[in-house]
């Protein structure tokens, strides 16, 4: 192949086709760069709004929220029940919680375990989320220094005393007392208050009332939590809870004073006697004309002592399951179902606290990214009434308000980067 | 002439004189575009994509050699669209006709699709535009080495070609009628 051979070949090739002219060739190119060059500044202008404060503000917190959000379900147990062979795990240890021995190992019929709370730290302030789990915000918080219980008392009969009429007393701080009462029946708690004596500056009953001080605390009820742990069963509303409580003596009564004292909700209690798991156990049922529930669960709770440890059972009430009704299905497993539990537990909603929390903040933006995707312009309208409905269902949450505002400004960023015009060519 | 409606003055003119100098580089580009496109490669959509991709950044006449320069963007664009095209086979093999890989140009045009488009771009730039390897170095994005090489490779893969086909074709009575003749027989320049 000679040199001459080789360029007529390239120039032939180089001579394919019926050239387009370079007026339609630039024609067609001015349209095309054109085209990207606005569709790159659509782009151009929502990067425009990144570099604005708010935003990039907003994002912070957003940010922050996450990782408050991640801080907080982190678990820090994962041994709950005990490894050896015994039903119950209270004579237990493990190496992470040496000093806290473990409660039974307890399934709710065929229901799955979906949510777990370990108990963090025995020393560590009471969670004021917990609390109001238990017995609600406005019960504690509203409660001044100064009108806290500080001793509270329960004077029964003593020969049985949970089928009688109760009197409970709290003593305040600064001097004052709150009656309670339990079990009431055709008394009244004002017919009851008439036999309390005051005797050298300690309380007592006089004898015609037949009843006796059967439990005392030296703290308040609330103050007495200190950690446990909660399991939930099934899924809400159709849930099944049980808590457990290392048990320093003071039995049910620390729980009949939480739910029925004067600050732990309705007063108007009565107790049925029933056997959990082998012990026994008290049901708290409301009266009909009691004020609502106290925790938001149905109407009765069921509370026994088992092994060192106060175990307590809600259940929801949409499908008529409370939990005098849920109670016979409890069953203690061995220690490898548990654990079988626990993995589902973990596999779906995490050990920790507030797992939940970031399952539905993550499907409420997965929901919402969608929904921009096929409706876009409609956003902003279903934006508040899903974080609206989130915020109802959750409660306030700091770190949830933090990324639902962050959250909210991304997406409103993702609109107004779609209808920001043009910026002008330079 | 495409230009936009009715733009200001000195936008008008800016965009006349981005025209004209396309228009001067056009038969180059084009010629540029048709050998290192694949057979199945239209010259003038290469010489489009890369004057789109160019003037989405800059303005023609901002531009110092604008011919270098989009010759570097069509090979970039040869570049994409064998790529895509590879992934729109490997995809959907099925669906590949056997137009893409017909031999549009058969007989000794059609050999130079043996060599990548950087090495038809190369051996085109070197035998037929005449430019030195350093030249063709700068234009191209290469160094003189690897310009020299891919000219020495070239040549010699397309000797070997033309050779198999000149010798298949002396006892084919089915020969396209091309010249393949003394192609093989041609000695390499310079030995």
């Amino acid at each position: 192949m000679n040199r001459n051979t080789r360029a007529a070949l390239l120039d032939a090739r180089a001579e394919r086709g019926i050239p387009r002219g370079p007026d339609a060739v630039w024609r067609a190119a001015e349209q095309l760069s054109s085209e990207e060059r606005q569709n790159s500044e659509h782009r151009a202008g929502g990067a425009d709004l990144w570099s604005t404060r708010w935003f990039r503000f907003a994002m912070v917190v957003c940010l922050l929220g996450l990782g408050g959000l991640l801080f907080q379900t982190r678990p820090t147990s994962n041994d709950v029940g005990g490894e050896g062979d015994s039903d119950v795990g209270g004579e237990q240890q493990n190496d992470a919680t040496d000093e806290v021995p473990t409660p039974a190992r307890i399934l709710v019929g065929d229901l799955q375990m979906q949510h777990v709370q370990l108990p963090i730290d025995p020393d560590a302030p009471i969670d004021p989320h917990y609390i109001r789990r238990l017995a609600g915000t406005e019960t504690i918080t509203g409660l001044p220094n100064e009108g806290a219980p500080v001793e509270t008392l329960f004077f029964a009969d003593p020969s049985s005393p949970f089928t009688n009429p109760i009197l409970g007393l709290e003593l305040l701080a600064g001097g004052g007392f709150q009656p309670f009462g339990v079990n009431l029946g055709g008394v009244t708690l004002e017919s009851l208050t008439e036999f309390l004596v005051r005797s050298d500056g300690d309380w007592t009953v006089t004898e015609e009332s037949g009843l006796v001080e059967v439990a005392r605390f030296t703290e308040s009820p609330f103050d007495m939590l200190r950690f446990g742990w909660q399991f939930d069963f099934g899924s809400s509303p159709n849930q099944v809870t049980w808590q457990a409580e290392p048990h320093d003596g003071s039995g049910v009564w620390v729980w009949i004073a939480r739910l029925a004292g004067p600050d732990g909700g309705p007063t108007s209690f009565t107790l049925r006697q029933m056997e959990v798991l082998g012990q026994p156990g008290l049901i708290l049922e409301q009266s009909p004309d009691a004020g609502g529930p106290s925790s938001g669960f149905a109407d009765d709770e069921v509370i026994w002592v088992d092994d060192g440890y106060v175990y307590r059972l809600t259940a929801g009430d949409s499908f008529g399951r409370s939990a005098s009704v849920a109670a016979p299905e409890l069953r203690i497993v061995d220690a490898a179902q548990w654990d079988d539990s626990m993995a589902d537990a973990n596999r779906w909603f995490g050990a920790g606290p507030g797992i939940q929390l970031d399952v539905a903040v993550l499907a409420l933006w997965l929901v919402t990214a969608l929904y921009l995707i096929i409706r876009g312009p409609r956003l902003p309208l279903a934006l508040p009434l899903l974080a609206g409905a989130l915020w109802w269902a959750l409660g306030p949450d700091l770190w949830l308000t933090l990324v639902l505002v962050g959250g909210l400004a991304a997406l409103w960023w993702w609109l107004l980067r779609r209808r920001q015009p043009p910026a002008p060519v330079a | 002439m495409g230009l936009a409606q009715d733009p200001p003055d000195g936008r008008r003119r800016d965009a006349e004189n981005q025209f004209d100098t396309f228009v001067e580089l056009y038969p180059m580009l084009r010629r540029f575009a048709a050998v290192v496109a694949d057979a199945d490669m239209d010259p003038d959509d290469l010489v489009q994509d890369a004057l789109a991709a160019t003037l989405k950044r800059h303005e023609l006449t901002e531009i110092h050699r604008p011919g270098p320069y989009l010759k570097q963007a069509i090979m970039h664009a040869v570049t994409n669209q064998r790529r895509r095209a590879a992934r729109f086979r490997l995809l959907s093999p099925r669906l590949r006709g056997d137009s893409e890989t017909a031999d549009h140009y058969p007989s000794d045009l059609a050999m130079l699709d043996a060599l990548t488009p950087t090495d038809r771009a190369v051996i085109f730039l070197s035998d037929v535009e005449g430019l030195p390897g350093a030249v063709i170095a700068e234009e191209l994005g290469l160094t003189h080495s690897a310009v020299r090489k891919r000219i020495s490779r070239s040549r010699k893969q397309l000797r070997r070609l033309l050779s198999e086909t000149a010798n298949g074709s002396d006892g084919n009575d089915e020969s396209d009628g091309f010249e393949t003749t003394n192609l093989s027989a041609v000695p390499e320049e310079g030995s």
